[in-house]
């Protein structure tokens, strides 16, 4: 393969990755559309929530201090993107409930432990049946409140709204992962291949013009 | 590498008042066995020393994957938004209530308005 084909290549290969950059950006300010809308949705439905319930009612001070996510963030590696690019660096990011029966995602220093209720008395060596395991299993994963009961139990129907904003705000669609276009990974990954490639680039054409340079010093002796 | 990235589930926010409570109320707050919580609540009152500390803190840790920041509350730290090169934890600037998103000002398409040389 001579140098032009190679640079070619070259630059064949850097249009493909710049294309690939921009539709990451391209879906970025797509998703950035999207969750702006819900994200003012969503103070709007909570402004209308602080008139009805009070301005003091909806503030800092009514956090639960023990407050556990419920929204997580999943990252997987993509092994069929690494595959096909043979590099480490495709990654997706999916965001989970984690109050999600079917999930088991809740490590054991997330959960507080609440003592087995054994009638007033403390009794040791009890062992504990599948069955009620399970029960405290299940009991375990559903300690996480509803972050709505902070601000009461009979909250308005414009905080639960701002709450379904908020949620669908940072909830991806799912032919989008959400924060995926940030990939810095892949920035840096463009950068390095364009730097590498104008390297390669500028020494093939050195080579060359050494080699012609030889040549032509040849052809006059 | 793979097992650093599994252990980060959190997401962090650095906002408003409104914002920290909307997105609280989807559920992202946590608050961990050290008493460490995921989220601040800027106001007027809060010193621009406490917003770079918590901001570099998210950064070191090892649990949060996304770090969300109103991009008013951005605007105040831009050094130090600029400075962080990693892919995570991310830094997303999301609008506030009385600030909306300006792409212009987003830390993300700067770099890529550098990165293409414009």
């Amino acid at each position: 393969m001579n140098s032009s084909e190679k640079l070619a290549e070259i630059c064949e290969q850097l249009d493909t990755t710049a294309l690939e950059y921009l539709d990451l950006i391209s879906s970025y300010e797509e998703q950035w559309k999207r969750i702006s809308k819900e994200l003012e949705k969503g103070f709007l439905s909570l402004a209308h929530a602080k008139y009805a319930m009070g301005p003091s009612s909806l503030t800092q001070h009514q956090y639960d201090g023990r407050m556990k996510a419920d929204t997580r963030i999943l990252i997987s590696e993509d092994q069929e993107a690494n595959n096909e690019l043979g590099q480490n660096n495709s990654r997706q990011i999916i965001l989970i409930n984690v109050s999600d029966p079917e999930l088991d995602v809740l490590s054991t220093d997330d959960i507080v432990d609440k003592p087995l209720e054994t009638g007033g008395l403390r009794q040791r060596n009890v062992r504990i049946s599948e069955k009620e395991n399970e029960k405290l299993n299940f009991t375990k994963k559903g300690f996480i409140k509803n972050p709505l009961n902070w601000f009461g139990v009979l909250v308005p129907s414009s905080l639960r709204e701002s709450q379904n904003s908020f949620k669908q705000a940072t909830t991806p669609r799912q032919e989008q992962a959400y924060p995926n276009a940030l990939d810095l990974d892949f920035e840096k990954r463009y950068q390095e291949f364009v730097a590498s490639s104008v390297m390669d680039a500028i020494e093939e054409q050195d080579d060359e013009e050494t080699d012609y340079k030889d040549d032509s010093s040849e052809g006059d002796r | 590498m793979a097992a650093q990235q599994k252990d980060r589930n959190f997401l962090a926010i650095i906002g408003d008042e409104d914002s920290v409570t909307g997105l609280l109320l989807a559920g992202i707050g946590h608050v961990n066995s050290q008493q460490k919580k995921n989220f601040l609540v800027v106001d007027a009152k809060t010193p621009l020393s406490k917003i770079e500390e918590t901001f570099l803190e998210f950064t070191k840790r090892k649990d949060v994957a996304i770090i969300l920041i109103n991009q008013h509350i951005a605007d105040l730290i831009r050094p130090l938004v600029d400075d962080h090169d990693q892919a995570f934890p991310t830094v997303l600037e999301i609008p506030s209530k009385d600030h909306p998103y300006d792409p212009e000002k987003d830390s993300v398409l700067r770099r890529v308005q550098r990165i293409f040389g414009e």
